[in-house]
C-alpha cells in the first residue's frame, strides 16, 4: 500500500456519515452548504468558473459567485431561484466521507423532508440568529423526530448580523433546548453551534469573532460523530431474490438484524417451516457466518417453498404477526386518502394489497396536536388503520426502521402516494393454515406448469363462457392441466342454496374464489367465468392469491350487444320485469379498474380473443 | 473491508438484486469504463455462486478506443456472460461521426437514439447503469430507481420519492426504469474499490506514452487512421492517461504519471478539476447534461 492510501486511512476507517441539511426559507441553508464545500476544499476550480458564467446569465447584478448556486442544480431551479427537489452532495475530508441530502424548504415540504431524513444519521438544522426560531423550524423537527433522526447539529446562523453576541446566542440556545425537548423528549443528542455562513465562522474553521464559544465547528462535529453500533438482536433476513444454479436453490438478501452461521436452524415466515443453513456467501465470498448489514446468499438443507418477501428468522416470536396494522401515514398523493381506498403496500422485498380501514387522526405540525380526522390530504401526516390482504410479519418503526416502514403505491397510476410507519398490530392475522410435506410448487412442478386462476368477468351474454371454453381447449391441447369453473355449474351444486340478492352474489363469488384457491394449490390452472358484477367481491378473490397467480379478464361487450345476442332469453325476461336483480337491467355492473386484460367480444372473434390471452399469459 | 467501501458495496448489491427481482426483462448497460467495471464486479458478487441472470448491453458508436473494445470482448468471454451490442446503423449510413458532426448532434444520434432503439428492440424494462450522482449536478437530483416514459424521457419535476431501501418498481404501460446502483459512489470511492478488489480496468486509465494531438486546448489521442490532422496540427508522444473513457475523438487525455491504481488515488487527492471536464459533450452549453437526460441520454 502506498503513502496516499495510508494517508487517507482515517477516511476509510470511519463509517460514512449521511446527513441532511434543512432550514426555513431565509435561514441560509444553501449558503451554508456552499460554504461547507468551499472551505473544506470540495469545490473544483472549473465549477467556480462555470458558476460565474451562470451568474452572469441569470442574475447579472451579482458580482461575486453566490455560494448558494453551488448547491442548486437544476435549470428550472436556477431560473426561479428555488430548490424543487432533494439533491445529493458528496464531499470528503481526510477524516470522513459525507453524503448530504439537501431538502428544499417550501414546495412539497413534507415529502422532501421525509425523503432527505429517511437515510440520514444526522440533521444539520439552520436557524437565523436575528429572527429566531420560526414555526417551520418546529415542523422540520417534528418530521425529523417521526423519521427517527435522533442526532442534530443546530447551527445558529447569521451571527455576524447580531454582532457575534454571546448574549443573543445564549438566548437562542435556551429557546432551542426547550423546543427540542418538547418534540423529542429525551430521545435526541444535539449540539448547538453559533455560525456565519457568509463570513465562514465555525462552519469549517473555528471563528475568531466568537472566542467565547469553546465547542467545535460544524465540520469538526460532523467528522467525529459516532454512529450506533449494531445492537445484538435476533436474526432476521427478508428474502430478496431466489435463484437457481445447477439444481441448487439460493436465497439472496441483506440481513436486517442479528447474525447467522452455517448449520444454524432457521424458521421460514410465514410458513413456519424449519430448516438449516447449509452454506453461506457474504458479498460474493464463501463465509462461515454473517452479520447485520451483510449481503448474503444462502443455501438451505431442505428444498422447501420459499419466495421473495418471506423472512428467515431464528425465532418467530421476535416479530409481530398481523393482518391489520395501525400506522402513521405521510401522505403525498394529490388525491386524499380515505377509508375503503385500496393500495399496494411495499415493505422490504414484499408487496401486498391493503384496504384503508379507517383514518383516525391528523397531526397538526404547528401545534403538534392530534385531531380526529376522516381523510388526509397531500403533505398531511396522520394515523390510520390498514387491513392487509395477507398476514404480515413486522416490527414497530420505533424498534426497526427496516421492518416497520412501507411505501403506499397507487395501483392505477403506479405512483408512490404515501409513506407508512408501523405503530402497532391491531389484529393478528389468520395463522398460516397448514404446512404439508408436499406443497404447491412441488405439485406444480410435477405438472410442469404455473398454477393460476384466470377470472372472467362481464355481463351475461358478453361471451365469457365461449372464450373460456376455447381457452381451456387450447391450454389442454398444449398439455396443461386445467379446470373450468363455471358460475352456472356451481349454482347447480355447491351454491344451490344461494339466490341473486347482493349478499348471495357476494357469497357465490367468495365460495368460487375459495374453490379456485384449493385447485390452484393443487397445481391446476383454473379458468373461472362469473358475471361477478361488484368490484369489492372481485378484489376479495384477488386477495386470496399471490401476485402472478391471478389474472382478471374483463369481457367488455356493450350492454346493447348483449341484449341483442341474449342467448338464454334472460334479458327479454328481465326487461319484461319477470326476473329481478338482473345485472345490467335491474342490478348494476361495476367494470374493473385493474383488469389484466380487457376484451370487447363485439369487436373481435373468439379466436382472436383467445390468442390475446395466450400471448399475455406467455409474457408473464 | 473498511467500513466506507463495505457500506457502498452492500447498498449497491441490494439495489442490483432489487432491480432484477422486480424486473421482467432486465439489462445491465455496460460502457466498458471504470464505473461499468465496478458495476459488473458488484453484479457478479450479488449472485455468487449463481451466474447473474442478466445480459450486458453495449451501445457501440464504432468510435470507442480500440483498447476498450478488446477489453469488452475479453471480459465477456472470461465471465461467460451474454454480451449484446448495438449500433445505430441508420446514423452510420448518414455518415454521422464525431469529427464533422457537432458533438451534441453526434451524441443525440449515435448514443441517445441508439440506446432508445436498442431498449425498444429488446423490450428491456429495467436498465441498470453505472452513473454516479457526484458526476454532474443534474444527476445529483436523480433517483436510484428513475422512471422513464415511453419515449425514454426523464421528467425531473415528477420523480417518485424514495425512502430508506424501499423502491417502488411498479411500471405502467410503456414505462421503463433506469437503475443506478452506484449513485452514492464518488470517483475516489470507485478507485479505492478497484484497488481493494483488484478489478480489471481498461489500460487507458493508466499513464503511458501515447500519440496525441492538441486540439481546442484538449489532448486528443490518435487511435486510428480516421483521425485527420489539420494543417497546423502534429502528433506528439506524451505521457497521458484518461479519467473517463468515451468516443476517442471526444475524450481528452490528461498528462499524468499515474501508472498504477494507487497513483491514481494519489492524483485525485490533488486535482482541482472534475472528471467529466475531459468529456466534450458535457460542455455544449450550461446545463447540457440535464437537457440530454430529459431527452433520454443515460
Amino acid at each position: 500500500m502506498n503513502d496516499t492510501i495510508e494517508n487517507i486511512s482515517n477516511y476509510l476507517r470511519t463509517p460514512i456519515l449521511r446527513l441532511l441539511a434543512c432550514g426555513s426559507v431565509d435561514d441560509g441553508k444553501s449558503t451554508f452548504l456552499g460554504r461547507l464545500l468551499l472551505d473544506s476544499g470540495n469545490v473544483y476550480q472549473d465549477h467556480l468558473d462555470a458558476l460565474q458564467k451562470i451568474n452572469r446569465k441569470y442574475s447579472p447584478a451579482i458580482g461575486e459567485p453566490e455560494l448558494a448556486y453551488l448547491i442548486d442544480g437544476l435549470k428550472a431551479e436556477i431560473e426561479q431561484g428555488i430548490t424543487i427537489d432533494v439533491s445529493y452532495r458528496y464531499f470528503f475530508t481526510r477524516n470522513r466521507k459525507f453524503i448530504i441530502a439537501d431538502a428544499p424548504g417550501h414546495a412539497q415540504f413534507t415529502r422532501n423532508m421525509a425523503v432527505a431524513a429517511s437515510k440520514s444519521d444526522v440533521a444539520v438544522l439552520l436557524v437565523d440568529a436575528a429572527s429566531g426560531i420560526k414555526s417551520q423550524t418546529k415542523r422540520h423537527l417534528s418530521i425529523l423526530s417521526m423519521m427517527g433522526v435522533n442526532r442534530l447539529v443546530i447551527a445558529v446562523n447569521k451571527m455576524d448580523l447580531v454582532d457575534y453576541s454571546e448574549l443573543r446566542f445564549e438566548e437562542m440556545k435556551r429557546e432551542i433546548v426547550g423546543v427540542v425537548g418538547t418534540i423529542y423528549g429525551s430521545q435526541c443528542t444535539f449540539w448547538i453551534v453559533p455560525i456565519s455562513s457568509k463570513v465562514g465562522d465555525n462552519v469549517v474553521r473555528k471563528s475568531e469573532n466568537m472566542t467565547w464559544y469553546d465547542g467545535g465547528s460544524v465540520l469538526e462535529l460532523l467528522e467525529t460523530i459516532e454512529l450506533d453500533k449494531a445492537q445484538p438482536s435476533q436474526f432476521c433476513l427478508p428474502v430478496q431474490y431466489v435463484t437457481r444454479d445447477a439444481d441448487k436453490r439460493y436465497y439472496a438478501g441483506t440481513i436486517v438484524s442479528g447474525s447467522v452461521s452455517v448449520d444454524d436452524e432457521v424458521i421460514v415466515l410465514p410458513s413456519l417451516m424449519k430448516t438449516c443453513l447449509r452454506d453461506l456467501a457474504v458479498a460474493g465470498k464463501p463465509s462461515g457466518s454473517a452479520n447485520q448489514g451483510d449481503s448474503v446468499m444462502i443455501e438451505l438443507t431442505d428444498d422447501i417453498d420459499i419466495s421473495r418477501g418471506d423472512k428467515l428468522v431464528k425465532s418467530e416470536r421476535r416479530l409481530m404477526q398481523g393482518d391489520t396494522l395501525s400506522c402513521q401515514f405521510f401522505w403525498f398523493g394529490e388525491k386524499d386518502v380515505i377509508a375503503k381506498d385500496v393500495y399496494e403496500l411495499k415493505f422490504l422485498s414484499r408487496k401486498t394489497r391493503a384496504t384503508v380501514k379507517q383514518i383516525k387522526e391528523r397531526l397538526d405540525l404547528d401545534s403538534l396536536q392530534k385531531t380526529p380526522a376522516t381523510r388526509l390530504a397531500q403533505n398531511e401526516i396522520g394515523i390510520a388503520s390498514v387491513s392487509l390482504s395477507t398476514t404480515h410479519y413486522c416490527l414497530p418503526f420505533q424498534e426497526s426502521k427496516e421492518l416497520g416502514s412501507f411505501l403506499v403505491v397507487d395501483i392505477g397510476t403506479g405512483e408512490t402516494v404515501g409513506l407508512g410507519t408501523v405503530v402497532s398490530v391491531e389484529k393478528a392475522g389468520r395463522p398460516y393454515p397448514y404446512t404439508t410435506m408436499i406443497d404447491k410448487s412441488m405439485r406444480a412442478s410435477l405438472k410442469n406448469q404455473h398454477p393460476m386462476l384466470i377470472w372472467f368477468t362481464g355481463l351475461s351474454g358478453a361471451g365469457k363462457s365461449t372464450i373460456a371454453n376455447l381457452l381451456e381447449q387450447r391450454l389442454y391441447d398444449q398439455g396443461y392441466h386445467t379446470y373450468l369453473l363455471d358460475g352456472d355449474i356451481l349454482r347447480n351444486g355447491l351454491n344451490n342454496d344461494l339466490g341473486f340478492d347482493p349478499d348471495s352474489r357476494k357469497e357465490n363469488i367468495r365460495r368460487a374464489g375459495e374453490v379456485a384457491r384449493l385447485m390452484v394449490d393443487a397445481g391446476i390452472i383454473v379458468i373461472a367465468s362469473f358475471i361477478s358484477p361488484f368490484v369489492k367481491d372481485r378484489k376479495l378473490v384477488r386477495s386470496l392469491f399471490k401476485e402472478g397467480e391471478f389474472c382478471e379478464i374483463y369481457v367488455s361487450t356493450p350492454l346493447e350487444e348483449c341484449i341483442r345476442r341474449d342467448p338464454k332469453g334472460l334479458y327479454a325476461m328481465a326487461l319484461r320485469g319477470e326476473i329481478s336483480d338482473f345485472t345490467g337491467v335491474s342490478s348494476p355492473y361495476e367494470p374493473p379498474l385493474e383488469a389484466e386484460i380487457t376484451i370487447d367480444a363485439s369487436r373481435c372473434s373468439v379466436h382472436e380473443a383467445v390468442r390475446n390471452i395466450l400471448n399475455h399469459l406467455a409474457e408473464d | 473491508m473498511n467500513p466506507v467501501l463495505r457500506d457502498l458495496e452492500n447498498e449497491s448489491i441490494y439495489i442490483i438484486r432489487e432491480a432484477i427481482a422486480e424486473s421482467q426483462n432486465p439489462v445491465l448497460l455496460y460502457s466498458i469504463g471504470k464505473d461499468s467495471s465496478v458495476l459488473l464486479h458488484l453484479l457478479l458478487k450479488a449472485f455468487y455462486p449463481a451466474k447473474p441472470p442478466v445480459p450486458l448491453l453495449h451501445i457501440d458508436t464504432t468510435w470507442k478506443f480500440k483498447d476498450m473494445i478488446a477489453f469488452r470482448d475479453r471480459r465477456a468471454r472470461e465471465l461467460g456472460i451474454n454480451l449484446l451490442t448495438y449500433t445505430n446503423s441508420e446514423g452510420l449510413r448518414q455518415g454521422i461521426n464525431p469529427f464533422s458532426t457537432s458533438s451534441s448532434h453526434y451524441t443525440a444520434i449515435m448514443k441517445t437514439e441508439a440506446l432508445k432503439q436498442a431498449l425498444d428492440l429488446h423490450g428491456f424494462d429495467m436498465i441498470i447503469g453505472g452513473a454516479r450522482r457526484d458526476e454532474e449536478k443534474s444527476r445529483a437530483k436523480e433517483r436510484v430507481f428513475s422512471v422513464r416514459d415511453m419515449d425514454h424521457r426523464w421528467d425531473p419535476r415528477s420523480q417518485r420519492p424514495e425512502f430508506w431501501d424501499l423502491y417502488n418498481c411498479r411500471l405502467m404501460k410503456g414505462q421503463t426504469i433506469r437503475v443506478f446502483p452506484l449513485s452514492n459512489w464518488t470517483e475516489l470511492d470507485v478507485w479505492l474499490y478497484i484497488h481493494e478488489e483488484q478489478i480489471p480496468i481498461v489500460p487507458l486509465y493508466l499513464a503511458a506514452q501515447r500519440p496525441v494531438v492538441l486540439r481546442d486546448g484538449m489532448l486528443i489521442m490518435v487511435d486510428d487512421d480516421r483521425f485527420k490532422l489539420a494543417e497546423d496540427e502534429k502528433i506528439e508522444l506524451k505521457q497521458v492517461r484518461f479519467r473517463t473513457l468515451g468516443c476517442y475523438p471526444l475524450t481528452a487525455a490528461i498528462e499524468s504519471n499515474a501508472k498504477t491504481v494507487s497513483d491514481i488515488v494519489d492524483e485525485i487527492f490533488r486535482v482541482d478539476r472534475p472528471e467529466r471536464a475531459g468529456r466534450l459533450i458535457d460542455h455544449d452549453e450550461p446545463n447540457s447534461m440535464e437537457e440530454k437526460k430529459v431527452r433520454g441520454y443515460f
